[in-house]
């Protein structure tokens, strides 16, 4: 049983954090009129018209849609984003998961040098890269393409992965891999047949966790592309341009942001117990529950 | 063994020769747009470059940046912006953090539950945390809190005189769990056993946290604190919102600016690119200490258990 101390800082605190995403919840389903109250209003006639992606919005001032051009585009950002958080995240698992396994097994030259350059990667803010991949994906013809920004996200993705996998190499016993040596397996055998059937839960956890890079990222997004490879996130610029002409749209900034917080909220339930791995970058592993 | 494996089916290698080729994917992905990035970064914040007009040549001005951004006086205030920010979040989400950690440390019905939906704000895009508390939440009109702080007669202004306090509040609404997760999952070595004979020897609450809980939290608390200062420097979205009000409404840009969005503007506004590479230079060593010191100590907390 909980004490009273203890079970009112946790209620408190789970109010703070549901009450917000509720109150999101509340806020897609009003409609323009209802979602601009000057008090907030509960009850109300649900709409689902903000979920209607790509229809602009009205500028309440005139009665004219604004910015037409770039509302429809979102069905598609909302593709880019699936197709380039997977694309990243698959390259990010391939990549990181030969590199761990060498890092782990091997003794490599250099190999600590490289795990901490990798976390000093993960750790700095990636504005400081935008203008040198600015310039690069300029003379490359990478600029506003999807192949692009994925190799870009799964770069930056890497070094958690790497982490992740390391660690999960590094508990799983040699001594299962040097049996099957002796049977005469290939080294590829040995990784694909013995050991990452058992390190399963690691890969997912890598692979969610290199997803989300790609998926939460902004500052590639708006720097890197235009209009064609442009992800979900976008959105926040779009509605920043609305505030700049005075258009407030609480109620499509709501439904739209849900939807991009809906696929990380089912992964916080899926990998529930090895979140704590993913957040630390690969660096603490415990399970917690 | 013979030091040669099968890779597979008929093709053979050294072993020796085998761990680097492991290496050759993941070591493009960082050559390309890791290494080459932060070398052109270090090398142009020797000249005078802008990537306004694309394809202009660099001219070298050797270390005048650096002299330029050491006297500039709008940059210190950054560093303590910077500063003033990590200390106050970092605060506020560890003492949150360490309280939450505690009251959970015993296991009740739905604790998983409770632990998963506690974590949800960390999840999110941090742009769309941003934005929807920029929008939905402080908005002077018809913002929640705006609301709600005026129903018991506070004058709350998180747009313009309250931007500092909006803009924490929204980093410790995000990564309060964070300092949580880490110190719950220290609190995950404490013995059993432990802890059940100092309810038998009937040590108080006080007695029990500082004596038996808080020598297997402490390592987790400064890793957790490291990892959240390395943290603010990198936070840069829901600065970007705030600074994007629109005026009349929006801050003194003085008083919130921090050194990942001066770094923003600078290259992406002011298109100051060379001055922008010698901030992010300073800024990437300031990171690499941080990370330096935060594996240090988590090799020395490995060694020791």
């Amino acid at each position: 049983m909980l004490s009273i101390p203890r079970f009112a800082l946790i209620g408190l605190w789970l109010f703070m954090v549901l009450f917000p995403l509720s109150w999101i919840v509340l806020t897609s389903l009003k409609s323009s009129e209802v979602a601009v109250s000057k008090i907030p209003i509960f009850i109300f006639t649900p709409t689902l018209q903000n979920y209607e992606f790509g229809s602009s919005i009205i500028d309440p001032h005139t009665g004219e849609p604004v910015f037409a051009g770039i509302a429809g585009q979102f069905p598609r950002f909302l593709g880019n984003s699936i197709v380039i958080a997977l694309a990243s995240a698959g390259i990010a698992i391939v990549a990181g998961m030969l590199l761990a396994y060498s890092l782990s097994r091997y003794k490599v030259v250099g190999g600590t040098a490289l795990l901490t350059y990798m976390l000093t990667l993960h750790a700095v803010t990636p504005i400081v890269f935008t203008p040198a991949l600015y310039e690069l994906f300029k003379r490359i013809g990478l600029q506003d393409t999807h192949i692009g920004l994925s190799l870009v996200y799964a770069t930056f993705a890497l070094p958690l992965t790497v982490w992740i996998l390391k660690n999960f190499f590094d508990g799983f016993p040699r001594s299962l891999e040097d049996a099957a040596k002796v049977d005469g397996a290939s080294t590829f055998d040995i990784l694909f047949r013995v050991v990452l059937p058992q390190i399963k839960i690691g890969l997912v956890v890598a692979a969610v966790f290199a997803f989300t890079v790609a998926w939460n990222d902004f500052i590639f997004t708006l720097t890197l592309t235009e209009t064609k490879a442009a992800t979900f996130v976008f959105l926040a610029d779009y509605f920043d341009d609305l505030l700049r002409i005075g258009v407030l749209a609480p109620g499509p900034l709501a439904s739209m942001s849900l939807v991009h917080m809906l696929p990380s909220f089912v992964f916080a339930f899926l990998i529930q117990r090895y979140l704590l791995i993913g957040f630390s970058a690969g660096t603490i592993r415990r399970e917690v529950d | 063994m013979s030091g040669e494996v099968f890779l597979a089916g008929p093709f053979r290698i050294k072993e020796k020769h085998l761990k680097y080729l492991l290496l050759i994917p993941g070591s493009i992905l960082l050559f390309l747009f890791a290494i080459i990035p932060y070398v052109w970064t270090f090398g142009i914040s020797f000249y005078d470059y802008s990537i306004e007009v694309f394809g202009r040549a660099p001219v070298f001005v050797g270390l005048q940046n650096y002299a330029t951004m050491a006297s500039h006086p709008d940059i210190w205030l950054r560093y303590q912006n910077t500063a003033k920010f990590a200390v106050t979040a970092v605060g506020i989400e560890l003492l949150l953090g360490l309280g939450l950690a505690l009251a959970l440390s015993e296991h009740f019905r739905g604790h998983r539950l409770v632990l998963t939906l506690s974590i949800l704000p960390m999840m999110i895009a941090p742009e769309i945390t941003a934005m929807v508390f920029k929008v939905i939440m402080f908005q002077p009109e018809f913002g929640f809190l705006n609301w709600a702080t005026s129903i018991v007669g506070l004058q709350f202004d998180g747009y313009g005189r309250d931007a500092f306090f909006a803009v924490v509040s929204v980093d410790a609404w995000t990564w309060t769990p964070f300092v949580m997760l880490m110190i719950v999952g220290g609190l995950s070595s404490v013995p059993k056993s432990v802890l059940e004979a100092s309810h038998v020897d009937g040590a108080g609450w006080w007695a029990r946290f500082r004596y038996v809980i808080f020598p297997y939290a402490r390592p987790f608390i400064l890793l957790a604190v490291i990892f959240r200062f390395a943290d603010a420097l990198r936070t840069w979205e829901v600065i970007r919102e705030w600074l994007d009000v629109p005026p009349p409404l929006g801050p003194n840009p003085l008083s919130i600016d921090m050194l990942p969005s001066y770094l923003y503007t600078l290259g992406f506004r002011a298109f100051e690119t060379s001055q922008m590479a010698t901030v992010g230079v300073i800024m990437v060593v300031m990171s690499l200490v941080l990370v330096y010191t935060y594996l240090r100590y988590l090799w020395r907390i490995e060694k020791v258990e």
